[in-house]
């Protein structure tokens, strides 16, 4: 496995809603992710974060609908497959194997009426028809070992786990079939700080040990900070700013990354005061002629009223990959 | 006197086949005006069962809630003057406002109830939605909670809180509900109010950054029971009881540097990785939510400095000033106080 290879790259991405007055909820979205590393897609809620993850992984339904773009995905065979062209039996065996998901609200992601055994006998069922029903009752013992849980637990209903313990489930399902890349929904959200930090090693011991990328999705920054290589976040359906995880929490180049920033205060640090961000995200029926913070910017001057920002290489950082969509870093809208 | 004090109070709920779950045990707490208490705790340790019963909400099964030192009212009105002082904010905007009716008939209700004219009515809810900053508020009036977004629905809770023209406010995770961006904005409207209308405020939450941030004095509650208070800095920078370093070690934390992390990960594995080997801890893992019904410390089968005498009872310990934790790792520290609380 060689590092620094592009496993996904996203391309001019667009997500559409249907609708009298369709919602673009993704906007020419494109990123590369390297194999084995971490991405974190930062944003608050409705800005398209969740949207974008399902486009990655083609499970959008109607009314959704990947307007333009192209997203694809080099195995560590070295072939590349473009996602878009995969249809039938080709789509089922390239879901689940290559990319799989942990669901937003895990908890509630399992079959309450089965056991968690035959839920992992599903996957196999459907992925490993070869496989005997012991092979199949094996490896799913195994997966709950990997993830610390008692592999007795096989026969117990969902409702007999804490929501730790079956945020533990979803992941192992997720590792089921050894995917290269996880998309990682909010996989924490709805847990306890204490619960969260536990799943959240857990998560970094089996990517050293099994070597998978993560695309990591939450609107916790403070989070999204500590556990991603990249960090991206996202407004009103387009990447805002793309950073180097651990640079950018001392010094976000996007007004709205400083915004989100200044959202949760420090919790061993000098008290200060602290305001969010001010305003609610824009509807995204709208077609926005400027930049679409613009109403909410603290740094707002005229070229952004008019004109939409361009993801731009901050040139303090050049050829580091760190890039801004914002007039305040663009050499020709400020003339520098 | 503080202007509301609890002394004591247990709320146990039936179980089937008759056992009982202790939720609250024995917890005494004061809230003086212009003050703010955070409650913090992991999700079933019963702070929101503390908010309720304090409200008047929940049946208790002993103790006392005193206001002004008068016990609170019960039935009748007297319960309806109590909860015109003593007013709840739910964590779910969501859940806790009506679909079917609008913003104006939501804080119409309260203000009706306190037998206000129906001429002045527009004005004082006009003047309510102003206080929490939803303006223009003629049009917000007119809205149903659908058409508001999850930050300015909370507002109108609080504004409906606010109605009754109340000395103490109950926030039971104001917040969690909402976006990152949008808490803070809904947290400094609740510092702002306690400020301009000289309220007590019980903020319950789990996250102890903004329970440091929003409040003096912080009381964090294991299982039923209040673990460990003080003031705010005390009880996050320098944490007594083994539970609240639990809770101060997992929270993130953006300033440590990728090696800091790396090396705080590694310690915590192999603690896992330890308490994992000895078989009597095997239940830890399971997060196992009954509670020992024991004398003992009920935080001992997680604690990494357990001894034999957690199987006793431990003391309430002071280890600072007004700082008090419930563990014997304190006790040659300790003052024969009998109750927790009421050093105050």
């Amino acid at each position: 496995m060689s590092a620094g290879e592009v496993i996904l790259r996203a391309e001019h991405v667009s997500v559409e809603y249907a609708g009298r007055r369709p919602t673009r909820a993704v906007r020419d979205v494109s990123f590369e992710l390297r194999r084995g590393e971490v991405l974190g897609i930062a944003g608050e809620s409705g800005c398209g974060k969740t949207t974008l993850a399902y486009a990655l992984a083609r499970l959008l339904r109607p009314p959704a609908r990947m307007s333009g773009g192209e997203v694809t995905f080099t195995t560590t065979a070295g072939q590349t497959i473009n996602l878009a062209a995969l249809s039938g039996e080709q789509l089922r065996s390239f879901r689940w194997t290559k990319v799989s998901m942990v669901f937003q609200s895990a908890m509630n992601a399992l079959n309450p009426v089965t056991t968690i055994g035959r839920q992992f006998g599903d996957i196999f069922a459907a992925h490993r028809p070869a496989m005997d029903n012991a092979a199949r009752d094996r490896r799913a013992r195994d997966l709950l070992t990997m993830v610390n849980i008692d592999p007795e637990r096989t026969v117990c209903y969902p409702h007999e786990l804490s929501g730790g313990m079956r945020q533990r489930v979803v992941i192992a399902m997720a590792l089921a079939l050894e995917p290269e890349l996880v998309i990682m929904d909010e996989p924490t959200t709805a847990l306890d700080v204490v619960v969260q930090r536990e799943i959240l090693d857990e998560i970094e011991r089996l990517r050293e040990q099994l070597g998978f990328s993560v695309i990591f999705i939450t609107h916790d920054l403070s989070l999204l900070l500590e556990v991603s290589d990249w960090l991206a976040v996202m407004y009103a359906g387009r990447i805002v700013e793309y950073a180097p995880a651990e640079a950018v929490g001392k010094d976000p180049a996007h007004p709205y990354t400083r915004g989100l920033l200044g959202s949760f205060p420090d919790m061993r640090g000098e008290r200060r005061d602290l305001h969010g961000v001010p305003g609610s995200p824009p509807d995204l029926r709208e077609e926005f002629p400027g930049c679409p913070f613009e109403p909410r910017c603290p740094s707002a001057f005229e070229p952004c009223r008019t004109k939409l920002p361009r993801l731009l290489p901050l040139s303090v950082n050049s050829g580091s990959g760190w890039l801004a969509a914002c007039h305040l870093h663009d050499r020709e809208v400020i003339g520098k | 006197m503080s202007l509301l004090e609890v002394h004591d109070l247990v709320v146990d709920f039936r179980q089937r086949g008759g056992a009982r779950l202790r939720a609250v045990d024995h917890v005494s707490f004061r809230l003086n005006k212009g003050e703010t208490v955070a409650l913090v705790g992991e999700s079933g340790s019963g702070k929101s069962t503390v908010v309720r019963a304090v409200g008047q909400l929940q049946r208790t099964d002993a103790g006392a809630v005193l206001l002004d030192g008068v016990p609170a009212g019960r039935h009748g009105r007297a319960l309806l003057a109590y909860r015109r002082r003593v007013q709840v904010i739910f964590q779910d905007p969501f859940a806790s406002l009506n679909p079917m009716h609008t913003v104006r008939y939501h804080l119409a209700r309260p203000l009706r109830m306190l037998g206000g004219s129906r001429s002045g009515l527009d004005d004082q809810i006009h003047a309510l939605l102003g206080s929490v900053n939803l303006t223009p508020a003629e049009e917000i009036a007119g809205k149903y909670p659908h058409e508001l977004s999850g930050g300015q629905r909370q507002r109108v809770a609080i504004a409906r809180a606010l109605a009754s023209g109340p000395d103490v406010l109950l926030a039971d995770e104001p917040v969690s509900m909402l976006d990152v961006s949008i808490r803070l904005e809904i947290l400094n409207l609740l510092d702002r109010l306690k400020r301009e209308r000289d309220l007590a405020l019980l903020y319950v939450t789990h996250d102890l950054a903004t329970a440091r941030h929003f409040s003096a004095e912080i009381m964090v509650m294991y299982r039923g029971e209040i673990v460990e208070r003080g003031p705010s800095d005390e009880v996050i920078l320098r944490p007594a009881h083994p539970y609240t370093q639990l809770l101060a070690s997992a929270a993130p934390d953006p300033s440590a540097s990728r090696e800091q992390l790396a090396a705080a990960r590694r310690a915590r594995m192999a603690a896992r990785e330890t308490a994992s080997q000895d078989p009597a801890s095997r239940d830890l893992a399971a997060e196992r939510r009954e509670v020992l019904l024991g004398e003992g410390c009920r935080f001992r089968l997680r604690c990494p400095h357990a001894m034999d005498v957690c199987a006793r009872r431990p003391p309430d310990a002071a280890v600072g000033d007004q700082h008090r934790a419930l563990c014997w790792l304190h006790a040659r520290a300790a003052t024969p106080a009998s109750s927790a609380g009421s050093e105050s």
